[in-house]
């Protein structure tokens, strides 16, 4: 009698434990007949009866919460469920949810993930194949997944570091003239952001070779590294003319340490992510550029691929194998047109983008060389 | 001891052989309790002469900018490290008392401007929750580790509350006169921690309180039977680190203008090397408020040495590493315990 209550708590407690992984935060209950104009489900298909599930990391980081939002706002325009599901960045924490998600809708459930880790990207592919539904995968792909190959897996959409950091680089360089002494800090050590904003630091200093490069050193995305860096270059190298910072909270400890030298405005610093932060110092004029990676393009295109084929209105099948593999566009933000950014992202929480149109969000594709 | 001596040893009694011993000890320890200095005095000294700027007077701004904020973490750490325990809420400590400092002050995400009682409120919190850490490793009987693990834990997670995960930028013109202002050159925040530093040290040295925490780390049943209060002189330590950490996220956010839970992150290991650089021992019982401060200053001295000579930033961190590792082979004491923890 006692085991039978007590595996009855068990179960109760492991179940209550499995859904605390869904936020079950604010379900878009909007039927379909009220959906917002422009959307138009098929005949017999009631987009209500769908379910988005929103993988990120956490909700603590601004971008990963720009993510979660603009998923949302794709979910409200399409008129499907939608509920965030966090795993702080934790593989097999990722993967229950999914398959708990699974469990709870059949083939209702859509995804739009972005992964624990690169690694994990073939695991939910695999998983979200077999069961059939659909999945969009953002920001990683391991080497050799593709769409393709899963008829399920709708669409990879990654932000191409490569261009970004050039064009970041490209904008500090010119900044202080195309020559001159530059430093650089560096992303941490091993993680494949870090290395790819390196390189293309690096791609970019081929075109000017009257920039010399006197440092280039990791602080490891934080803050308070890069000022401590920032202050002994400065000591260093008294003809220091510009800094690329392979993030914002680099780039503002950057700021910090040339404001408490004196030299805010005589060395220039680039920044990259957008958080609102560095928009606020772009649009003081203390950061030369960032790259708003535009949460709510990624995101909600993303969800938008996703939910279109599980309507049935988007057959991935007759996509070319190379149009489901797509690099995000994102927004260069410099004292031009930092207003207009911190406006649509940060004040209204929305950009306004017409979801429909999923040719939008292409910048290029990954694999066009 | 070389061989000749060994020899010689041999050919003495028992007792003399003992007490020869002890004398070689008592020699040892005095060359130990000096080459912290020694260290510090090679490093400044290799520090010049490879590098032309090492010296400058804003090199040396920025040596005391750079050792400022782990000198006060240092002089909470020391109390905890000389009971022969450890301290892991700092850095969540820290993060929260950066983050919750921001949010009170003038900033950009609300019309809080509570100035210098905000700053005192955080680091009343930073007590309480030192004082809860003690009382629950002491009362609770939960080993230090663990109970600070997770005490940093829940103050990194209730930092992200306060801010929600959008960092909130500082505005209040305090925090820029505090961080950019000097007096003789010598920045307001190194002369913050000095004050620090000063009063921890005084504390240690001066007071019943101060020879407790050292009876109780040489050997905490000895004083006991002396009538010393160990659960309540163990409180107080940890609450005194609390108060430090706290005071550190304040720093630290006046340096960085932004507040979020980062900005403790990766800030107590390098005070723990920095400590044993200094002679202090993580088994308890060794070390002192000026060790701490040759410690930091060894400690910050290299990070700052290694960046000027611009190693490249691969290898920086295996050289910084295997400097340590010979210099505490060099300082601390071996032959005390037979069992290194």
């Amino acid at each position: 009698m006692y085991k039978k209550v007590l595996a009855t708590i068990m179960a109760a407690a492991m179940i209550a434990t499995t859904a605390t992984t869904v936020f079950a935060e604010e379900t878009t209950e909007v039927a379909a007949a009220e959906a917002v104009a422009g959307f138009e489900a098929p005949e017999g298909v009631d987009p209500s009866e769908y379910h988005l599930a929103i993988c990120i990391h956490s909700m603590d980081n601004e971008y990963w919460a720009q993510e979660a939002a603009g998923a949302k706002l794709a979910a409200e325009y399409y008129g499907v469920n939608c509920d965030v599901l966090t795993c702080d960045s934790d593989d097999n924490k990722q993967m229950q949810g999914i398959k708990d998600y699974i469990a709870q809708y059949g083939d209702k459930a859509c995804f739009v993930v972005d992964p624990s880790s690169t690694a994990n990207t073939v695991n939910i592919a695999e998983t979200c194949d077999e069961a059939g539904v659909y999945v969009s995968i953002l920001a990683h792909r391991a080497e050799g997944l593709y769409p393709a190959d899963y008829p399920h897996f709708v669409a990879s959409l990654m932000l191409d570091d490569m261009a970004i950091g050039k064009a970041t680089a490209t904008a500090l360089f010119e900044s202080i003239g195309g020559a001159g002494q530059v430093a650089e800090l560096q992303g941490l050590l091993g993680d494949d952001s870090a290395t790819n904003r390196h390189a293309a630091f690096e791609a970019a200093l081929a075109d000017y070779p009257d920039i010399e490069v006197v440092d280039s050193q990791t602080a490891s995305w934080s803050q308070s590294d890069a000022m401590t860096l920032t202050e002994n270059w400065i000591v260093n190298y008294p003809e220091l003319k510009g800094i690329f910072s392979a993030n914002d909270t680099m780039a503002l400890g950057a700021i910090e340490a040339l404001k408490n030298a004196g030299k805010n405005g005589e060395i220039k610093v680039s920044g990259c992510d957008g958080i609102e932060a560095a928009l606020n110092a772009v649009k003081d004029g203390d950061l030369v550029i960032t790259n708003a990676n535009d949460g709510f393009c990624i995101a909600g295109y993303g969800a938008s691929y996703a939910i279109q084929a599980a309507l049935g209105v988007l057959d991935p099948e007759t996509i070319d194998p190379a149009e489901r593999l797509i690099f995000c566009k994102t927004t260069l933000v410099t004292a031009d047109n930092a207003d207009e950014i911190i406006g649509n992202f940060i004040e209204t929480q929305n950009p306004g983008y017409d979801y429909s149109d999923l040719g939008y969000c292409v910048d290029a594709y990954q694999e066009a060389e | 001891m070389n061989n000749k001596r060994r020899g010689l040893l041999e050919t003495l009694t028992v007792g003399q052989q003992f007490v020869a011993r002890a004398e070689d000890n008592a020699r040892m320890d005095k060359i130990r309790r000096y080459a912290p200095l020694i260290l510090l005095v090679i490093m400044t000294a290799i520090g010049g002469i490879s590098q032309k700027n090492f010296f400058s007077w804003a090199n040396i701004v920025n040596i005391m900018f750079q050792m400022s904020i782990p000198l006060v973490i240092s002089v909470g750490l020391s109390y905890v490290l000389l009971l022969g325990s450890i301290d892991l809420s700092i850095e969540g400590n820290m993060g929260f008392a950066g983050s919750l400092v921001a949010f009170l002050v003038i900033n950009n995400s609300n019309s809080n401007n509570f100035g210098i009682f905000g700053i005192i409120v955080v680091i009343l919190i930073g007590v309480a929750v030192g004082a809860l850490v003690g009382f629950l490793h002491t009362k609770a009987k939960i080993a230090s580790f663990i109970v600070t693990y997770a005490m940093g834990c829940i103050m990194t997670g209730a930092a992200i509350l306060i801010y929600r995960g959008t960092p909130i930028q500082v505005k209040d013109p305090m925090f820029v006169t505090i961080s950019q202002g000097r007096l003789f050159g010598i920045p307001y925040i190194t002369l913050i921690s000095f004050a620090v530093f000063i009063i921890g040290a005084i504390i240690m040295n001066y007071t019943a309180f101060g020879r407790a925490v050292f009876a109780i780390g040489d050997n905490e049943a000895a004083a006991a039977s002396t009538g010393i209060n160990i659960t309540r002189t163990k409180i107080k330590v940890f609450a005194l680190c609390g108060c430090t950490a706290a005071i550190a996220g304040v720093l630290q956010c006046m340096r960085l203008k932004l507040g979020q839970s980062d900005l403790g992150l990766n800030q107590m290991f390098p005070v723990v090397t920095a400590i044993v650089l200094g002679g202090g021992s993580v088994s308890g019982g060794k070390g002192g408020a000026l060790q701490s401060f040759v410690g930091v200053l060894i400690y910050t001295e290299l990070a700052n040495w290694l960046t000027l000579m611009g190693v490249d930033t691969n290898v920086k961190k295996v050289i910084q590493g295997i400097i340590i590792i010979i210099a505490v082979t060099l300082t601390v004491e071996h032959n005390r315990k037979t069992v290194v923890k």
